[in-house]
Formats: C-alpha cells, structure tokens, sequence
C-alpha cells in the first residue's frame, strides 16, 4: 500500500544534523543520556525516560535508539528497573534500527531489535526482549520478562505468538520506514 | 523522607499528598467534581497517570501504592500496597482493598468491590487471588525504589519540594 504524505508543522519540530526530527512538544528528560541514531521521527506528546539511569559508574547511555526509527504521538519509552544482589537500578534500554512504535504505546522493554514495528496503544514490559523482524499486533500486552523470537506476529493480552512472517520483512519494513521518514515533510 | 512533585505534573483542586510520595513528570492528580483527594504516604505516581474525582465526595488512596504509566484512577477508596499497571483502567466508584494487582490494560466495572489480594489480569479481566505474604516482599522493592527516585528524579528534573 502507497504510504500518504504526512505534513508537519514547521515551528513544532526541531532537525538535527544527522536528520532526526523531535517534536516540541514531547517530553525528554535527560536528553544527555539518550542516543538517537539518526533520521529518527519522535512526535507530539512522546514521552522519553532517560533520566532514570543506572546509578553508579560506567556508561551513561540510558535509552539508544537505532536510525530510521519511529516514535508516534503519546508513545513512553522508559527504562526497566529491577533489583540485582539487593541493590535497586533501572538499567538500559536499546531499540535497534528501522523501528516503528505505534500511538500510545508503553514501552519498557530491555532490547528491541532491528525491523520491529509494535502497533497503536500496546503495553511491552519490563526486560521483555524482541528479537529482529518482530510485529506486535495492535493492543497487545507482552509481560514482563518475555523474549520474542524472530518472525513472529504477537497478539493478544497477554501476547502470545499468533503466526509467522514470511523471510522478506526486513527488507518491507527498512522500506516502509524508509519511506515514513521521506514522506514526512513540513507544510509549506 | 521527602515528597517529590516533579513541576511538570498538574494538580488541581484540593489534593492532599502524604509524606513521601513521588509524582513523576505528566502526572495528573485533578478535582473536577470539587472533592477533596486524600492521597498517603510513600505512593509512586509514574508520567501520564490519571487521577481524578469527579464527585463532591472525597477520594482517598492509602500508602505504597505503585501507579504505573498512564492508568486512570476515578474510584472513591484504594488501600494499601496495590499495583495499578501500565493503562489500567479503574472506574468510577470503584472501591479497592490492600495488596491488589490490577494488571497492564485491565479494568474494573463502576461500584465494584475489589477485597483485598485480588489480582486482575488477562484480556477479558479474569480474576485469582495472591497470598497476602507478597506485600512484604513487595514492599522491600517498593522502598528501594522510592529512595531510587528521591535520589535521582531532583537531579535532572525540575521538583516542588513539600
């Protein structure tokens, strides 16, 4: 299906040098421990946590965001936390490359590979982890913990495997977010 | 023992909080119907989280609670060392009881009585009961991380200290 133009209004989004484009309007905090990697779409009312970090030493990065990635309005990426040997910490969150995460949706997973796309108002948990080549149906709810292999289609609460994607995806979805990205352009 | 109110949450009409409790980012506490709101004592609201009266009667809401992202809480009493998860829907008049679980997107139906221990889950709101023991071990984690963000949310975001 031929994807439709989406017109943005000029004043709300702020580019970067390497092309992504954040919304004014959404709420980041600790914005220096968050990594966009580049030409990723962050919209109106998104929420990003990068302020609950990993106390202590060692690398600060606290949410990492692939390149080509979407984040669409009212979505929450929040880092999962847990206590280990007693001590209490959020720990960091990695969404890999041509990512799509759908409008209000929750997300508080460990690792999201690359060419996953989660629908509209979808819960994943804490320390879920999605493999590549992932789609989350719309409304799912993935618990925590969870691991969710490759080229499965999950749907459901709580989400469960509901079928398998043909080999070809990775390629459909680096096109479609490919293609989001180049249809999202500012009104004139 | 401080109560944090990070600047960005909205709060409106009479809202009492305990001693405390954290109120993250996007947070909204409001009285429509003029009710005053009686929230207690180390009680973690996380962003988007919804609570409202829309009554002229009080809402009152006990301790260690955990309010996760963007659920919304319209009833009139909540206990002690519940859980309301992740877009968890609680209706109007609701009445809920200590050491509950109301997981990610569930809801509850307006005037129900939830007893206390009960877990809601599932896609069509099934119900099972929890030992009563899993508040303390609950709340060992739940101590933890209040000091977590006692310590951490004042030092990148913008917070009312009460």
């Amino acid at each position: 299906m031929e994807l439709s133009i989406t017109r943005y209004d000029k004043a709300e989004y702020i580019e970067t040098d390497t092309g992504n484009k954040v919304s004014r309007k959404s709420v980041i905090c600790g914005s220096q421990n968050i990594v966009l990697g580049g030409k990723t779409i962050i919209q109106t009312d998104c929420v990003i946590r990068g302020d609950l970090r990993r106390v202590g030493g060692g690398p600060t990065v606290v949410v990492a965001i692939g390149k080509y990635c979407v984040l669409s309005a009212r979505c929450v990426l929040r880092p999962p936390y847990k206590t280990f040997k007693g001590v209490f910490n959020y720990y960091p969150m990695k969404l890999g490359d041509y990512v799509y995460v759908g409008e209000d949706t929750i997300v508080e997973a460990a690792t999201i590979g690359n060419f996953v796309q989660i629908g509209n108002n979808c819960v994943i948990g804490r320390f879920a982890i999605i493999k590549d080549c992932v789609k989350i149906e719309d409304g799912t709810v993935v618990p925590p913990h969870a691991v969710i292999s490759s080229f499965s289609i999950v749907r459901g609460s709580p989400g469960l495997c509901a079928g398998e994607l043909p080999e070809c995806i990775q390629d459909v979805y680096e096109q479609e977010t490919k293609d989001y990205y180049a249809k999202f352009v500012p009104r004139r | 023992m401080t109560t944090i109110v990070c600047v960005d949450a909205e709060l409106r009409g009479s809202i009492t909080l305990g001693v405390g409790t954290v109120i993250h980012p996007k947070c909204k506490i409001i009285s429509v119907g003029g009710g005053p709101i009686l929230i207690g004592r180390n009680n973690i609201c996380e962003e988007g989280v919804t609570i409202i009266n829309n009554s002229k009667n009080g809402m009152v809401i006990g301790d260690d609670n955990l309010f996760e992202v963007n659920c919304y809480v319209a009833s009139k009493y909540i206990g002690h060392h519940n859980v309301i998860e992740p877009k968890a829907v609680i209706g109007e008049n609701t009445t809920i009881g200590d050491n509950c679980v109301l997981g990610a997107m569930c809801t509850t139906a307006p005037d129900e009585v939830i007893p206390s221990n009960t877990v809601i889950f599932g896609s069509d709101n099934q119900r099972r009961s929890q030992r009563p023991e899993a508040a303390e071990e609950r709340s060992a984690l739940h101590q933890r991380h209040l000091d977590y963000l006692r310590e951490t949310l004042p030092k990148y975001n913008h917070v009312k200290r009460l």
